[in-house]
């Protein structure tokens, strides 16, 4: 049915938005960021002839990005981008809307970051609203189970993004 | 800021990321470096390894010293017959190792089960090898009679009764076995301890409620 490359694209170009989430969450430096990218856009394509459609593209695109992020090993080259929350700024004054909102999320990214693997993952869909329904479809871990590794997750983060 | 105010921020960040159409159609044509490709890579050089140094040597053998040295061509035709046995299994565990389109936690627990297979088929193949080359050498140099061996404790002579040969084989086997062991156990974990490790513990946070 998608078997074209052009289709592929479009649905990857539709997309890309989440790839990059996903790599901005798991990869501390813009090289590694690049390379993950990369490596998830790879595993896609060499996926997509087996894509049925017989879940949603967003189902399968995580699945596979999670997948590509978690399971591969990455050295982090280092770690100049990164910040610890409690070395960043409290207050940004005198910013635009933008800027602020830019430096916001790189607080939030950073504190993200902190959490465990499993956990970055949880937070990113629920942020994504996906449904628990969906979260299990995609990391394979049964919804009661889910919802209280949510809670603990929240909380972590909670308590991180308060520290900063 | 609580984690729902994040949301809208979330969202749009999303809508920023910039690749151009052109850019990730260049990216279809990349090698993949994840680690079983990088696995699957080094398989085939180490195959292609094998061919052309055993291959070399077989021939060499046969051709060579009037043929007197063909029963190392045989034994070494032996062992390169082990080794298709033994990368067939790692070429079919490294196809099965993975799985990303498959749950996230289904293809983690598939991963850590194969590659620890593929684990103990490298430690034990590179273990193995070392005893059975040896004791092939040892009849080897024994039958030819080319040096003289009977002076040695590792071949039967007026001193030497023939426990104490036998003694002394099992105890170089072992000596060489268990260092060979060691070895190839040490460069192993240096190869894959630290990746199977991450992936345990990430399996037993997702089993831990």
């Amino acid at each position: 049915m998608h078997s074209t490359q052009a289709d592929f694209l479009a649905q990857v170009e539709a997309h890309k938005g989440m790839i990059h989430k996903v790599c901005q969450v798991y990869c501390w430096n813009p090289g590694d960021r690049e390379d993950l990218f990369q490596e998830i856009v790879i595993q896609l394509w060499k996926a997509w002839p087996g894509f049925r459609g017989e879940s949603k593209f967003s189902t399968w695109l995580y699945r596979i990005a999670l997948n590509t992020a978690i399971s591969g090993l990455r050295k982090h080259k280092n770690h100049m981008v990164y910040m610890e929350p409690e070395k960043l700024p409290a207050e940004i004054k005198d910013e635009s809307d933008a800027e602020e909102k830019e430096e916001r999320l790189r607080q939030f990214y950073s504190a993200l970051r902190q959490l465990s693997e499993l956990e970055r993952a949880i937070i990113m869909l629920y942020l994504e609203d996906k449904s628990y329904e969906e979260m299990e479809d995609i990391l394979g871990i049964n919804q009661n189970s889910l919802r209280v590794k949510m809670n603990r997750a929240k909380e972590k983060l909670r308590n991180i993004t308060k520290q900063s | 800021m609580e984690l729902d105010q994040w949301k809208d921020i979330w969202k749009e960040e999303g809508q920023q990321s910039s690749n151009d159409a052109q850019k990730l159609r260049s990216l279809l044509d990349k090698k993949s470096k994840s680690p079983v490709a990088k696995m699957k890579r080094n398989l085939r050089v180490e195959l292609w390894f094998v061919i052309i140094t055993y291959g070399a040597m077989i021939l060499f053998y046969f051709l060579a010293f009037k043929g007197r040295m063909s029963a190392v061509s045989w034994f070494m035709l032996f062992i390169g017959l082990l080794f298709v046995i033994y990368f067939q299994r790692k070429n079919k565990l490294l196809t099965e190792m993975e799985c990303l389109s498959c749950e996230v936690k289904s293809n983690l627990q598939k991963q850590t089960i194969t590659l620890e297979k593929y684990i103990r088929i490298y430690l034990i193949g590179g273990t193995v090898l070392a005893p059975v080359s040896l004791l092939f050498f040892g009849w080897f140099f024994y039958a030819r009679a080319w040096t003289n061996v009977n002076d040695t404790i590792f071949y039967p002579g007026d001193h030497n009764p023939i426990w104490k040969v036998i003694l002394a084989w099992v105890i170089l086997t072992a000596i060489v076995t268990f260092l060979f062991y060691v070895l190839n156990k040490w460069y192993v974990r240096k190869l894959y301890g630290k990746h199977v490790e991450k992936l345990k513990e990430i399996l037993s946070e997702m089993e831990d409620d």
